[in-house]
């Protein structure tokens, strides 16, 4: 049981690498704006923590309704929750190794 | 956890049209100066000079910088905008003020027309702070940015209170000294209270977010903030009421001032995570660069150096094109794209993302152009201000000619930006999205 809630949770950090920060250039998950995956089986929710890189980014809707569609879409028998959160705020040192990579960083 | 709040975005029809006002303002600014290479001979008060400069601080740097803080206040405040119906407002008034202006200045009437574009343009000015106070009255973090954006528009009113002045007093003269007196305390308080404070208060958020830098330390900001402030106001109330003649000491405040949010900048920078910077980035960088030229000349033309009178008043004219054509031109060159392709993709794209592959704003326009735009206008600045030094009118010809075809690819840019449709999408393949294909 654990093993498919862990499958399902790695699958869902998956498809939201599919958005792409339109400033940096980058997905989401490497820059380490989703906090946080949980996923409670016996109620069939799937939530979600994300941040946003400073909060009065003009993206703040865009980034969550398009977290809410692509989960949707993926995970069509869960109820998905997206919850844009600011604690602890987001800092550059968030950003994964992939994402370091990306941005042109030996 | 702290829940958020949906986006602040105004409206874009708040936003984008001052993008094409002073993209049109930026080339007709350029082609007014292949058409005034005459006027760089003498003092700097001429017509066809005061119309260059009226052309690209109102319609050129006014008018974007206006756009771009509707956009970028309510990201650097974390609050909405207090009223888009004001900003509509202002930006009816400022249009048409600039060009009643244009046109007064140009063929030097000073009568009826030019009081109403004055007036226009002040009530431009008050409605536009109006909204910038309204706005940081709703935050509920203060910090020195709000300090940098609220003053900035006290000195912009500040500008344009002495300049309805002039604009008066050329017909109905009441003012106790010579206009040239009060068009120096009029270009400074414009150019260090209005543009240098909103460049610093929105340049110190912005860059580093750009350059994804997370600077804590802003000690070396409040520096900046109470130096510019300072001298400036030391050089208002000497210029007006004590006549000690001590510009170069408020210059050396300003110019202090102007370290500090260097300095800021260049931590921020050995912080930033991205290494690879973008045409944008580079040409910011190219900007500030640029402030050395201002920054020396201010010296030269306050300390009493016994330079030869053609030498100075070349040096004057090099001293507010450097300023003009040089930081702020460029800085703006730059940062239009870094923010007028973000905000249209936005408005564009915002119900497509996470259903559909969309393109991402720097696909919006064209890195051909902006790389030619960025030589074509640095090598015509370089030719501008050498001709002016120079006196000849060739090469002024020359370095307006360049900057003109700047003006040119840099409109397109903007429109091709501006106008642009989405079309074609194609929708994810979700269910693959997992495995890492689409």
């Amino acid at each position: 049981m654990k093993t498919q809630e862990q499958e399902i949770v790695n699958e869902a950090y998956e498809a939201l690498k599919y958005i792409i920060d339109p400033e940096i250039g980058i997905n989401i998950v490497d820059l380490g704006l989703v906090y946080k995956v949980t996923l409670k089986e016996d109620e069939e929710k799937l939530h979600i923590e994300l941040t946003l890189t400073t909060p009065g980014c003009p993206m703040s809707g865009t980034i969550t309704t398009a977290a809410e569609q692509m989960l949707h879409k993926r995970f069509p028998n869960l109820d998905t929750k997206v919850e844009l959160v600011w604690l602890p705020p987001w800092t550059p040192d968030m950003i994964s190794e992939e994402g370091m990579r990306q941005l042109g960083n030996t | 956890m702290s829940a958020a709040t949906v986006s602040n975005s105004p409206s874009k029809w708040l936003v984008l049209p001052h993008y094409a006002f002073a993209a049109v303002s930026f080339v007709v600014l350029c082609l007014l100066l292949v058409f005034s290479t005459d006027a760089f001979g003498g003092h700097y008060f001429h017509p066809k000079l005061l119309t260059l400069t009226h052309v690209a601080a109102l319609g050129w740097a006014t008018m974007i910088i206006f756009g771009s803080v509707y956009q970028l206040l309510p990201v650097v405040l974390e609050v909405r905008l207090y009223s888009e119906k004001l900003g509509t407002a202002a930006f009816a008034l400022l249009s048409t003020g600039t060009v009643l202006l244009t046109i007064s200045f140009w063929n030097f009437w000073v009568g009826t027309i030019m009081h109403i574009a004055a007036c226009l343009l002040f009530i431009a000015f008050v409605l536009f702070a109006t909204n910038v106070v309204q706005t940081a009255r709703q935050v509920k973090k203060w910090g020195i940015e709000a300090d940098f954006m609220v003053t900035s528009v006290v000195w912009l009113v500040a500008t344009g209170l002495v300049g309805v002045l002039m604009v008066f007093n050329f017909q109905y003269p009441f003012l106790p000294q010579d206009h040239v007196h009060y068009l120096k305390l009029h270009a400074h308080i414009g150019m260090a209270g209005w543009f240098l404070l909103l460049i610093v208060g929105v340049g110190s958020k912005l860059i580093p977010m750009f350059l994804l830098a997370h600077p804590e330390d802003n000690r070396s900001l409040h520096w900046s903030y109470y130096l510019i402030n300072g001298g400036l106001v030391l050089f208002a109330a000497d210029h007006l009421f004590l006549h000690t003649g001590l510009y170069a000491l408020y210059a050396a405040m300003v110019v202090s001032g102007i370290a500090c949010f260097l300095y800021f900048l260049k931590q921020a920078k050995g912080m930033g995570k991205r290494p690879d910077l973008d045409l944008g980035m580079k040409q910011t960088f190219v900007a500030l660069t640029l402030l050395i030229l201002p920054i020396v000349l201010v010296f030269v033309v306050t300390l009493q150096l016994g330079l030869p009178q053609r030498l100075l008043s070349a040096l004057y004219l090099v001293y507010g094109l450097s300023i003009f054509f040089g930081f702020v031109s460029a800085l703006i060159l730059g940062q239009t794209f870094k923010t007028l392709p973000f905000i249209v993709w936005m408005h564009s794209y915002e119900d497509y993302v996470g259903r559909f592959k969309t393109p991402m704003p720097k696909d919006l326009y064209s890195v051909t152009l902006l790389r030619w735009q960025n030589i074509a206008y640095l090598v015509g600045l370089v030719g501008l201000l050498a001709g002016v030094l120079l006196a000849e009118q060739n090469i002024i010809l020359l370095g307006a000619v360049l900057l003109s075809v700047a003006s040119v690819l840099y409109a397109g840019n903007v429109f091709k930006v501006l106008l642009h449709k989405v079309k074609d999408l194609k929708p994810f393949g979700y269910e693959k999205a997992a495995k890492g294909t689409n």
